[in-house]
């Protein structure tokens, strides 16, 4: 990957002064270089900001700590609350990347769609006490064409005649147990990470190791797909380095300018007709509630006071089990195959919404550091011995959002740039614990029905799915942005990431996230045709 | 293709200050060497055979994640990281790494899930199982970029359980 070799296309010299015309997206991540490359091929020139910097895809390094320290959003957040990264992880509470391409460098490649009941949580769950639900203001079919779409640019296994994997030994493990306790909707497929060479990304070696950055280029990542087709348009102009600490508006309160910390340190205000933010849920969020003004007191687009509210991530959990045969879960797909039979919502379980249960084959060091630390010893030092017979699961279940779970400025505390850090507040939801111990006991089977010896069950303490803190809502007073993730107070702001999702779903959110910025994106280029924005 | 490597390592060490629990690197930098005396080097050594005791391990590999734990154990870290060591020794009325084996682990019971265990014991998961000399020993293979990945060494080789349909 190399951001300066489309020269031929000009790239290298596109820049956009400094002119109240420009659309300006912040954040490169799925959703905010998906909106960016639609509005260029479309023919409107985008200024791309991104805080971090290219990761050339050859200097992603297959060691979890090295990778880790690699990608990792440098600056702290507080976290607060009774979840475990409170405790575990007080300073970096959720693992979010800073770099060109955002979290789609460390994503599995799960491109799931979301299901029918899930837009409808309100509807379809009830009134669940303590929790802050309410219906998207989208359908299932609003988002259907969308999907399709974005399975198209991912090059999904299992859509658009897109051959699966070969099962891999971890997700043979899970789907015989997962038969032979009797789950029946088990699949490899819907992953966006090639099997053989499509659109420019070549086809899977089997790695090993998708989430430290994947090596081979067959995952897709925005860094890879959209932002080098975006910049060989050039109308792209992209700048890295460049941190958003601010977004101002004029005296009708429409947005204007985005002030920002370019990459040698010096503050410049770029001047803007549109502005889509799409820097991950707690950064959005946090930008939003930095850029509070006399207008907007509360933060810009707040006067809801929802901003940062009904922050969801995903419940997570992992099980891992050793057998009398060898397994080598290390061995290709981190996430090669999923179990959706406890994604549905069925409330005689004790809790509202579902889980799916993805094989994952992890490294023997994030093995360790997710066994209970409680165990330590003789009986641990057996278990890991034991790695080369070991299986691995990871669980992702739905979060009820609550209006508390929140994301608020740190009064007192700065980051390395002087801005106020953010606290991120959970309070898990009662249920929370009746949908961990109901796949616990779901999973000890699984494994057991095919021979385990030892299962072993772990809550992963840090977030990776950030949702929830710029929700969508059909009314103005329950959310931040609408149908089209346009700001209900702004008219020429919207938010193009994870933060507009009003609830969780049992599903990783990628696909989502890329299908509302693609239908974002004919959204606001169908307005500014009609002159409007 | 050439590649501009704009990445730049340094501006990473900023995470050395914020996620100490996470990867184990503890404090902000200021201390000297922050090497610690060689008893408390022999110490953190015991501590961790005993709270990872793996036979088929060398005793060099251990030696050398507790001095991988010293060297990155600086200012406040290196500091709590001694006093624990002496509070260790206080309450074994002497030298804990010269007790029996049975009683060096009922000292360590008692000090199980305080925030000095839990960050030596942190340290030690990224010292031990980060090191593919260690894990190599329990059948990782670790990096396969330059072996061409598993592709043809092994990924969908399991035969004890029938392929998915």
């Amino acid at each position: 990957m190399n951001y300066t070799s489309n020269s031929n296309s000009n790239t290298e010299s596109f820049a956009i002064s400094n002119n109240d015309s420009t659309i300006v997206v912040i954040g490169s991540g799925a959703g905010g270089a998906s909106v960016a490359h639609e509005l260029v091929v479309r023919g409107f020139p985008v200024l791309l900001l991104e805080a971090g910097q290219p990761i050339p895809v050859d200097s992603f390094v297959q060691d979890d700590v090295a990778a880790f320290r690699q990608l990792s959003w440098p600056e702290p957040r507080i976290a607060t609350g009774n979840w475990r990264a409170a405790t575990v992880a007080p300073e970096s509470p959720s693992w979010t990347v800073q770099a060109v391409g955002g979290a789609t460098l460390h994503w599995n490649g799960l491109a799931f769609r979301m299901q029918e009941h899930e837009f409808r949580p309100r509807s379809v769950y009830g009134n669940v006490e303590g929790a802050s639900l309410i219906d998207w203001p989208i359908a299932l079919a609003d988002l259907a064409p969308f999907y399709d779409r974005a399975e198209d640019k991912l090059g999904v296994t299992g859509t658009h005649g897109i051959e699966p994997h070969d099962a891999n030994n971890n997700y043979k493990v899970l789907w015989n147990g997962a038969r032979a306790v009797g789950y029946r909707n088990m699949s490899n497929t819907r992953l966006a990470i090639n099997n053989m060479p499509r659109d420019d990304r070549a086809g899977c070696i089997h790695l090993g190791f998708c989430n430290q950055g994947c090596k081979s280029g067959a995952k897709w990542t925005s860094a890879t797909s959209e932002i080098p087709k975006a910049l060989a348009t050039g109308r792209l102009d992209l700048r890295t380095g460049a941190m958003a600490v601010r977004i101002e508006h004029d005296g009708r309160g429409k947005a204007n300018a985005v002030i920002y910390r370019d990459a040698a340190g010096k503050m410049q205000r770029q001047k803007a007709r549109l502005v889509c933010v799409a820097a991950n849920a707690i950064e959005t969020a946090r930008l939003l509630l930095m850029s509070d003004s006399a207008m907007f007191p509360r933060g810009l687009a707040n006067g809801s006071d929802q901003v940062g509210r009904n922050y969801t991530r995903h419940l997570a959990g992992a099980a891992f089990a050793t057998f009398p045969m060898p397994v080598n879960m290390h061995r290709g797909i981190t996430t090669s195959g999923v179990v959706y039979d406890e994604a549905r919502h069925d409330p005689s379980r004790g809790f509202a919404g579902g889980y799916l249960i993805e094989a994952c084959g992890l490294a023997p060091f994030t093995v360790s550091s997710l066994l209970d630390p409680s165990d330590w010893g003789a009986p641990n030092a057996a278990f890991m011995e034991q790695y080369d017979h070991m299986a691995g699961v990871l669980i992702n279940g739905e979060d009820m959002p609550r209006a508390d779970n929140r994301i608020t400025l740190d009064a007192e505390r700065k980051d390395s740039l002087g801005l106020p850090v953010p606290r991120v507040h959970v309070d898990e939801h009662p249920t929370a614990d009746a949908m961990r111990a109901h796949w616990t006991k779901q999973t000890d089977a699984l494994f057991r029905a095919v021979g385990a010896t030892d299962v072993r069950h772990a809550v992963p303490a840090l977030a990776a799915h950030n949702m929830g803190t710029a929700r969508m809502s059909a009314r103005p007073e329950d959310g931040v942005v609408d149908r089209f993730g346009r700001a209900h107070e702004v008219p020429n702001l919207f938010i193009s990431d994870g933060s507009v999702f009003p609830s969780s779903s049992s599903e990783n959110p990628t696909l989502t996230i890329v299908a509302l910025a693609l239908r974002q994106a004919d959204y606001i280029a169908s307005a500014l045709k009609r002159g409007e924005l | 293709m050439t590649n501009q490597h704009l990445w730049q390592p340094s501006r990473r060490a900023l995470l050395a200050g914020i996620l100490p629990v996470m990867i184990g690197i503890s404090g902000c930098g200021g201390g000297a060497s922050g090497a610690l005396g060689k008893d408390a080097l022999l110490t953190v050594t015991q501590l961790l055979r005993d709270m990872f005791p793996h036979r088929s391990l060398a005793a060099a590999l251990y030696a050398s994640a507790a001095e991988n734990i010293a060297t990155n154990a600086r200012g406040s870290a290196r500091t709590a990281l001694q006093d624990g060591l002496d509070a260790l020794n206080d309450s074994s009325s002497g030298a804990w790494r010269a007790l029996p084996a049975d009683q060096r682990l009922a000292a360590l019971q008692k000090i199980a899930g305080t925030p000095f265990f839990n960050q030596l014991r942190f340290s030690g998961l990224v010292a031990l199982y980060g090191n593919l000399n260690v894990t190599r020993n329990f059948g990782y293979q670790g990096p396969s970029w330059e072996e061409g990945g598993y592709l043809g060494r092994g990924f969908n080789d399991l035969n004890w359980l029938p392929d998915p349909k």
